[in-house]
Parts: C-alpha cells; sequence; structure tokens
C-alpha cells in the first residue's frame, strides 16, 4: 500500500510503501491491511504505527482524516511528526507545561478545559512517539 | 525658467525617492519569495482535501449537511481581501472596484450584500462610502496563520448556518505570476464541488465503489466541510499576499525606472541653466570691460 500524509505545512510522506498502518481512530485504534474496505475515517490524537519493508516507523498525528481506497491510503492531518523529527526535551517541556494548565483549569470550563487536555494529549503523544523510536533510519 | 538652487534641490529629492522605491522593490521581491513559499506548503492540503470533499459529495445527499444546501440568496456575504500598505499599483483598488461593482449591480442576485473585510485599504474604502459592514479584520495579514484565518472561516460559517447570510464570496487577487494579478469573485459557501481536473481524476477513480465512514458519514461530514471553508479562505489570504507583493515590485520597478528618466531630464536642465548662467556672468564681464575702455 503506497501512504500519503499531508499537513497544512506541506506533504509530510509521499507515496511511502507500507504493509500495515495502525492509526488513532476518533473512537479507538484502527489497523488498516492490503485489501481494506474503501473508508474515510476521522482521526484523533495520537501515534501512527507503520509497518513497511523498509521497517518501523512512528509518528505524531493530531486530527484530521484518512482516505482508504483501493491501494492508497492517504491522510489529511493538522500535525504530523515522524518519531525522529521530535525534540525530546522539548517535548517533555510541553508536556510539563501542558500538564500543568490542565491542573490549574477547572472541568467546568468547558471549551478551554477540552482544547487543554488535547494539547496534553498532543504532548504525551510526541513524548511517546520520540521515547519509541522508529527503526528505519533517518530520510 | 527656475533657478539653480532649485533645480538642484529636485535632483536631490529626486534621488532620495529612487533610493527608496529600489529598496522598496528589493524588499517586495524578498517577500514574494516568501509568499510563494507558503503558497506552495500549502497547496497539497488544499488539493487533497478538495479531493476528500468531492468524493464525499458524490455519495451525499446535498440535504445531509447545512454547508452544501443552496438557498435562494436574498442576503450575501462579500469578503474583500486587500493589502494593510499601498504603494503596489492598482493592486487595492482593482480589488475594491470589483467589489463595489458587485454590490452596485447586484450581480449574483442578491438583496443585500454585506462586507466582511481583510485589510487596511479596502476598510478605508468602504468605510469612506459607507457601505454596509460586517466585521473587519485587521491584523491578520501582517502575520497570516492558519489559526486566525481558521477563527474567521469559523465566525463566517456560524453565521451562514444560523440563516444571516444565505450565500459568502470572496473577492481577491489571483496569483498569476510574480507580474500579474487577476481579481476573482468565488463562491465560499454554499459549498459547491468544483468540477475540474481534481474532481475529473477523483471521480474517474471512485467508480462503483462504496465507501464506510468511521465514526459517521455525519460526523465526518461535520468536521470536514467547515475545514475546507478555512483551507480556502487561509489559501486565498496567501494568494492575496503574494499578488501583492508582485504588484509592490511591479510598481516599484516602474517608480525607479521613471525616477531614472526624471534624473536624466533634471540633469540636462541643471547643466543647461548653469551654462546659461556662465554665460549670461561672462557677457557682464566682457561688456563692463568694453565701457571702461
Amino acid at each position: 500500500m503506497k501512504l500519503d500524509v499531508v499537513t497544512q505545512e506541506g506533504a509530510r510522506v509521499k507515496g511511502l510503501e507500507v504493509d500495515e498502518i495502525t492509526l488513532p481512530g476518533i473512537v479507538g485504534e484502527m489497523g488498516i491491511l492490503p485489501g481494506h474496505k474503501a473508508m474515510i475515517m476521522g482521526l484523533g490524537i495520537g501515534p501512527m504505527t507503520v509497518h513497511g519493508p523498509a521497517g518501523d516507523e512512528r509518528f505524531a498525528l493530531s486530527g484530521g482524516f484518512v482516505e482508504v481506497l483501493g491501494d492508497e491510503i492517504n491522510i489529511l492531518s493538522e500535525t504530523c511528526e515522524r518519531s525522529t523529527e521530535v525534540d525530546i526535551e522539548r517535548a517533555r517541556h510541553s508536556l510539563d507545561v501542558a500538564t500543568a494548565a490542565l491542573e490549574a483549569s477547572h472541568p467546568g470550563e468547558g471549551e478551554a478545559y477540552v482544547v487543554k487536555m488535547a494539547s496534553v494529549r498532543k504532548a504525551r503523544t510526541r513524548l511517546d512517539v520520540a521515547k519509541a523510536p522508529s527503526t528505519v533510519s533517518s530520510h | 525658467m527656475p533657478t539653480l538652487k532649485q533645480i538642484r534641490r529636485r535632483l536631490i529629492s529626486v534621488k532620495n525617492t529612487q533610493k527608496i522605491t529600489r529598496a522598496m522593490k528589493l524588499v517586495a521581491a524578498a517577500k514574494l519569495r516568501r509568499a510563494q513559499d507558503n503558497m506552495l506548503r500549502a497547496k497539497p492540503y488544499s488539493n487533497r482535501i478538495r479531493q476528500v470533499i468531492w468524493d464525499l459529495s458524490e455519495h451525499t445527499d446535498r440535504d445531509l449537511h447545512p454547508l452544501l444546501q443552496e438557498r435562494e440568496e436574498k442576503k450575501a456575504l462579500l469578503v474583500v481581501i486587500t493589502s494593510d500598505r499601498g504603494m503596489c499599483g492598482a493592486f487595492n483598488s482593482n480589488i475594491n472596484r470589483r467589489a463595489e461593482r458587485y454590490m452596485r449591480n447586484h450581480e449574483g442576485g442578491q438583496e443585500e450584500l454585506e462586507l466582511a473585510l481583510l485589510g487596511r485599504k479596502g476598510r478605508d474604502y468602504f468605510r469612506r462610502r459607507n457601505s454596509p459592514i460586517f466585521k473587519e479584520y485587521m491584523e491578520v495579514l501582517s502575520n497570516p496563520t492558519f489559526e486566525r484565518v481558521s477563527e474567521i472561516g469559523a465566525e463566517i460559517t456560524a453565521r451562514f448556518i444560523d440563516g444571516g447570510h444565505d450565500a459568502v464570496y470572496i473577492v481577491y487577487n489571483e496569483f498569476k505570476s510574480a507580474i500579474s494579478q487577476n481579481v476573482v469573485v468565488e463562491r465560499l459557501l454554499p459549498i459547491v464541488p468544483e468540477r475540474d481536473e481534481v474532481a475529473h481524476e477523483s471521480s474517474a477513480r471512485l467508480e462503483g465503489i462504496e465507501f464506510g465512514y468511521e465514526p459517521s458519514r455525519d460526523a465526518i461530514l461535520s468536521s470536514i466541510l467547515p475545514m475546507y471553508v478555512n483551507v480556502r479562505l487561509f489559501f486565498a489570504v496567501l494568494e492575496s499576499l503574494a499578488a501583492e507583493m508582485g504588484a509592490r515590485m511591479t510598481a516599484m520597478e516602474s517608480a525607479t525606472k521613471n525616477a531614472g528618466e526624471l534624473l536624466a531630464r533634471l540633469t540636462l536642465q541643471y547643466n543647461k541653466a548653469r551654462q546659461a548662467s556662465i554665460t549670461t556672468e561672462m557677457l557682464e564681464i566682457v561688456s563692463g570691460a568694453e565701457a571702461l575702455k
């Protein structure tokens, strides 16, 4: 299967050959194998694991959609970071900042609380992805 | 005939102006390159989302989502994108005149039109004319982030959904090349997928395919459609910025050239005047010497 990931900052992954891919769906993790039914799925915040002939790779995704059509997988995401691109120190720092902000706020805040929760999840995902690095050496 | 001193002062002032226009041209050229990069980076995303929208709408009843529903257009919103600064030729006046003509002639057939203005130049123009302004969005163009544009998009979309506007159009300068811009009026809402090559390619590969939706089609639609509106708006802003820099570059280029021509003429005039004054002085001396004999 061929994987494309596009974000607002441009194409992040272009025509990567993959055998299996695990995605953070809105309702839970979702694996895609060759021959999958045509589908459009909303994405949540979480890690994406790609298993291909060149090895395993991990990415931090947040939001967006995936379109599966034949052997093409197209992902449109707000952000997509390859594990090797994540700066662990900065990721740890932003997790601390986001956690502190969340602890200081209250579920009664509604929208603002949800946003803070999302930023904690984003930060944690980046850190997790960075700690379990890809087996493919950098591109 | 201006005096020598007057001409000299004029020469210095034109020289300084030329220095400024030349500097502005160089700055515009550098900014143009950056704006083009931004556009290039945003392009794949915008194409991709258009294709997904197309795939979705092929299989979707238009009544399914309010952003797809076409209503009778009684009241519409015109989003006008100008620039914050002048010195870019006819860039802003083209846009403003186009929007004004659209309103005056009721080109879209709407009874009532309101304006949403991005850019100081458009704001100044329509304020002076007391045109009906829905919202002014300043400080977007100086720092055009997707987040900021999305906030604007969300506001416009919300107003469309609650029935405040029956349609939304964008008027902006399309970036053709560094030296040419083209004013376009495009419909932003309701969303009508464009039948262009992206769509064509898309419908060809969709023959007889039944899509699954996760978690549900409604959920997908209601998050992807507003996103699409934001992406289109963002892209229009990026294009307009690139077009603005192109227009400024061209305008400053010709201003620099004109200043050069003016300088040549003034220098000639200056030299003639200088010579004339020398001749006069000599004549005076000679005739003075003659009279003493």
